[in-house]
């Protein structure tokens, strides 16, 4: 009796000895089968036998088709990619332009991220350390005391500096210029390691009070303002009015700690008064030998403990952190920097989706590509290339125009930044770098790498898993290339959605642009004709800031053109600053409609600040003299806080105050004596979001922001600001004199811009969708050519088969958009409240699908058409034979 | 020289011997009937495309066995630089256990 292999060992045989060697190891399987039968070995040994060869050799074959050295590219590939580019450059150039495209933009946030978090020249280590306080999640400077503390106390630094920007009015024979400089500790210019170029920098003794006034500028202000004149050390200078003379002359490189150019002394009382007492200072040193940053991190808790054990109060939530020196410039909301936030993760996603997107549908493109080839990988199989040979060299013909692509999408991320911040009128810090780094064109390899493997890889293993025979056998079955089952219709699937979710936001974002057109009836306030200026008095006296101010708005208000003046830290339609508030439920007399705490926008405003408007309040009083007394704790609050925290219920005389977010106080109970309607308390949605005013006196912030309401065109008395400034204080310093809704406009363009940038990517990405849906589904239905052309031949009604392909297509098509649809809404959603806007705008995301949609519909019917219309056209016997 | 793994060292051994019989069923067969060693038929086939890569070995594929589905052989023969190799391998194999055999045998007896 002839014995056989097992029907075990026969599917396991079937299903596990794949790749190109499949048919000779099936041969000697069935060989060593026989052997051992020939040998008398009882049937049951055999067939255990037989079954330990059949798994063994499976397994061998996997690890073998694992080993790093089967996919080991060579020349050759190379060439043959150059030669697959010359023979598909529709495809290729989709897929460069794809990938150019989707590369820059998935890299941007790292690199953004990379060119600001990072060291400051001539400190490559890092070792330069800026020293602060986090309360919660806000960032607070150090003060005189604390700088006077740790500059003796803290072993951990070789040296520590501390500094105050200002900005000074100079003199430059009779004309004024407004500078941006720092007051600043002689030991600045060690810690950096920089020496001037002409003259000399700062040194302790000019720390002194009553020492020379001496003042360092930098290598700008030398060459524009004074003629790059090399006898300038010495010359006198009247700076803020005062007497000054220069001493140095910085390089051109140095703008520490942004892009200032002018140093003066930093001159303190000499204890500043304890620690968190006197005036504010950015606190900076260089770590000594052997510290590092965490244990002079401890070494500062340690301090900060100590101290804070007598002084509970100034203290309450403070912690003293030693951070890199990007700090120095940038309030980010966390020591960790940009990196660590919670929206930088979602904006890296929402960056990478284009190439995730770009990725798909090449790889859709592709796989119709190689499908066509299969009979191509057939052949070389056949050869004696093995499945690792036909995949590196798949992998390496996409890596060329991967790296074609990522050559082009770096060279824009190289030129552009510049360029668009050149455009904005934006000036970055001097050490900020924009250009391409080596950590960024390792990222854009490794993109390009993935790329090729999602792309190209991934639709060469579907090709390419299946045994010698099988490929070659499909390939004499049907010319048109192998089947490619289900992979084409999820990748349809993904693509649809993802194409809806881009849509998505791009609709969003756009809504959000139709939502803050600029328009003076959005907040009442007539922001073209009110000029807004800061004021600012470099001073540290409360009286002598106040007097400045005073005389200033005094100044102003006897102008002819001039109807009102008024000054608060922020203005309506710009940002205000966000805190949370909680509600003192105790004493509601109904529970408030909503829990807190709320998330409000704050500004401090000069008590006269609604009459100057001629805002009128909707319910209570506004502020007097009496809200300025030592613990009055009243403010006002706008109608859409009052409507969010009490409903109908009457405002005036409800308590609120400061909460952490797990409602935890964080500042006295404050009495609301007003409400007042919607001023605009964030820049780009004036009407929306919750306000809060505190009282302001005159010297209590510094610098203000002044609104002047003028009868004419503001920007007529523009220039004469800076006059009455000069007039009412010698050292006052005025910047931005802009109207209020231009300055609205910049955020307003920046916006519009970002919007466009999307539109642009989305349509980009729209359009390769669509050629790639189309590539795809038209290959589909032309494979079944045969399959058509034989149920015609059997009677089968022409028009039902066509609707029986389209209604396939249009159900991918709507699998898609239900996935998609769900995210669209949530990230559109979630990514304006990143914006600061606050609730999404559902009717142009709906209608931006609804676009989205019926782009993806129309195509793909077009794709499903024009081949099943060829289908049919053909005679059934031409099919079969044309197929056969 | 290049390196000879234990398992190379055995399939070229075998191919040898096969002379112009080495497919993969006779060399597992060899080896199992001089060594002991079973080894796998996937072990076999993808060492002997190792060795054929490295260009010690040379394959051709034999005339489809009708009532085997059709499938070939793949015939295998020593290169002259695969044969070079394994004398060369094996002759550092025996200069380094010469005179060690007996004295090996005598411990795995005191070990058993």
């Amino acid at each position: 009796m002839t014995l056989h292999r097992s029907r075990l060992g026969q599917l396991l045989a079937a299903v596990f000895i794949r790749g190109s060697d499949a048919p000779f190891v099936l041969r000697d399987l069935d060989d060593s089968f026989s052997h051992d039968v020939a040998r008398g070995l009882a049937p049951a040994e055999v067939r255990r036998r037989d079954l330990r060869n059949i798994v063994a050799s499976a397994a061998s074959i996997w690890a073998e088709s694992l080993r790093p050295s089967a996919w080991r590219p060579s020349l050759v590939d190379v060439r043959l990619g150059l030669r697959t580019i010359g023979r598909t450059p529709a495809l290729s150039l989709v897929a460069v332009c794809a990938l150019a495209i989707g590369i820059p933009v998935g890299l941007a946030p790292m690199h953004a991220v990379d060119a600001l978090e990072r060291p400051l020249p001539g400190d490559p280590d890092g070792r330069v350390r800026t020293l602060c306080y986090w309360r919660d999640t806000v960032h607070e400077h150090a003060t005189a005391g604390d700088y006077s503390l740790w500059r003796t106390s803290l072993r951990s630094f070789g040296a520590v500096a501390a500094y105050r920007q200002t900005t000074v009015n100079i003199d430059l024979g009779g004309a004024g210029l407004s500078v941006p400089g720092i007051e600043t500790s002689a030991s600045t210019f060690d810690i950096l390691r920089t020496s001037a170029m002409l003259g000399r920098v700062l040194r302790a003794e000019d720390e002194t009070p009553g020492a020379p006034g001496v003042v360092v500028i930098g290598h700008d202000l030398w060459r524009a303002q004074f003629g790059a004149d090399p006898n300038i050390v010495g010359r006198p200078l009247l700076v803020g009015g005062a007497p000054f003379s220069v001493i140095g002359v910085m390089p051109q490189a140095f703008r520490f700690p942004s892009s200032h150019q002018l140093w003066m002394p930093l001159r303190l009382p000499d204890d500043g008064g304890g620690p968190r007492s006197g005036a504010s200072l950015v606190v900076f040193g260089r770590l000594a030998d052997g510290a590092t940053p965490d244990s002079a991190q401890a070494e500062l808790q340690t301090l900060t403990s100590a101290v804070a054990a007598g002084n509970r109060d100034a203290f309450d939530r403070l912690r003293a952190t030693v951070l890199p020196t990007w700090h120095l410039t940038f309030g980010f909301p966390s020591p960790g920097g940009l990196r660590a936030l919670p929206e930088f993760t979602l904006i890296q996603v929402l960056l990478l989706a284009p190439l995730l997107v770009a990725c798909v549908n090449v790889g859709l493109l592709i796989l119709a590509q190689t499908s066509t080839r299969s009979s191509e990988f057939a052949v070389r199989t056949a050869l004696g290339a093995g499945r690792g040979r036909i995949l590196t060299q798949v992998f390496v013909e996409f890596m060329v125009v991967a790296l074609i692509a990522t050559g082009a999408g770096l060279l824009i991320l190289d030129w552009l930044p510049a360029r668009l911040l050149t455009a904005l009128g934006i000036t970055l810090p001097y050490w900020i770098e924009t250009g391409l780094n080596a950590a960024t064109v390792v990222r854009a390899l490794a993109l390009a790498a993935g790329c090729a493997v999602l792309a190209a890889v991934v639709p060469a293993i579907r090709m390419t898993g299946r045994s010698i025979d099988a490929n070659i056998k499909r390939t004499r079955a049907s010319r048109s290339g192998t089947r490619l089952g289900g992979l084409p219709g999820a990748l349809i699937v993904i693509d649809v959605a993802v194409a809806v979710v881009a849509i998505g936001v791009a609709g969003g974002l756009w809504g959000k642009v139709q939502a803050t057109q600029p328009s003076e009836s959005i907040d009442g306030v007539r922001a073209e004709q009110i000029l807004s200026v800061t004021l600012e008095v470099p001073s540290i006296g409360r009286q002598q800031v106040a007097r400045a101010q005073s005389a200033f708005v005094e100044r102003l208000r006897g102008e002819p053109d001039v109807r009102a003046v008024t000054f608060a830290t922020a203005l309506p339609r710009m940002d205000h600053p966000s805190r949370l508030m909680d509600v003192d439920l105790d004493a509601a007399v109904d529970a408030a409609p909503a829990a807190g705490p709320f998330k409000v926008r704050t500004a401090r405003i000069a008590i006269d600040y609604f009459d100057q408007l001629e805002q009128p309040l909707v319910a209570g009083r506004g502020f007097d003299s009496r809200d300025l007394e030592d613990g009055a704790g009243t403010i006002i609050v706008n109608t859409t806080f009052a409507q969010r925290a009490f409903g109908s219920s009457n405002a005036i005389g409800r308590r609120v105050r400061e909460a952490t977010p797990d409602r935890a106080p964080a500042g006295p109970w404050l009495e609301i004596v007003g409400v007042v309607g919607h001023l605009g308390v964030h820049a780009l949605t004036p009407s929306q979001d919750d306000g809060v005013y505190f009282p302001l006196a005159e010297g209590d912030a510094n610098p203000v922001r002044l609104a002047i309401w003028v009868r004419d065109d503001p920007s007529v008395l523009a220039p004469r600001v800076h006059e009455l400034a000069r007039a009412a204080a010698p050292d006052a310093v005025v910047a931005m004199p802009v109207p209020l809704d231009e300055m609205f406009e910049g955020d307003w363009y920046l916006l519009r811009a970002a919007v466009l940038g999307a539109a642009l990517l989305v349509a980009v990405l729209l359009s390769l969708a669509a050629s790639a849906l189309y590539a795809i589904l038209s290959l589909v239905v032309s494979q079944r050519t045969r399959e058509i052309g034989i149920r015609v031949a059997l009677g089968a009604n022409r028009w039902g088969i066509a609707r029986e392909v389209a209604t396939r297509a249009v159900l991918q098509i709507g699998v898609g958009v239900l996935l998609g649809l769900p995210f669209a809404a949530a990230l559109s959603y979630e990514f304006l409240e990143l914006t600061g806007a606050g609730g999404s705008v559902p009717g142009a995301v709906a209608m931006a699908s609804v676009l989205g949609v019926s782009v993806m519909l129309l195509v793909s019917l077009v794709a499903c058409t024009v081949p099943t219309l060829r289908a049919l056209r053909i005679a059934p016997m031409d099919a079969l034979r044309k197929e056969g | 020289m290049g390196h000879l793994g234990e398992l190379e060292q055995l399939i070229l051994f075998a191919v040898a011997a096969l002379g112009d019989d080495a497919y993969g069923g006779a060399i597992r067969a060899h080896i199992e009937e001089r060594s002991g060693r079973v080894v796998s038929s996937g072990a076999i086939s993808t060492t002997l495309g190792r060795l054929e890569e490295r260009r010690l070995v040379i394959g051709r594929v034999g005339a489809p066995v009708p009532g085997r589905a059709g499938r070939p052989r793949k015939y295998y023969a020593l290169t002259p630089a695969g044969a070079r190799d394994l004398h060369e391998s094996y002759t550092a194999i025996r200069a380094l256990a010469g005179g060690l055999l007996q004295r090996l045998h005598a411990l795995a007896e005191e070990g058993s």
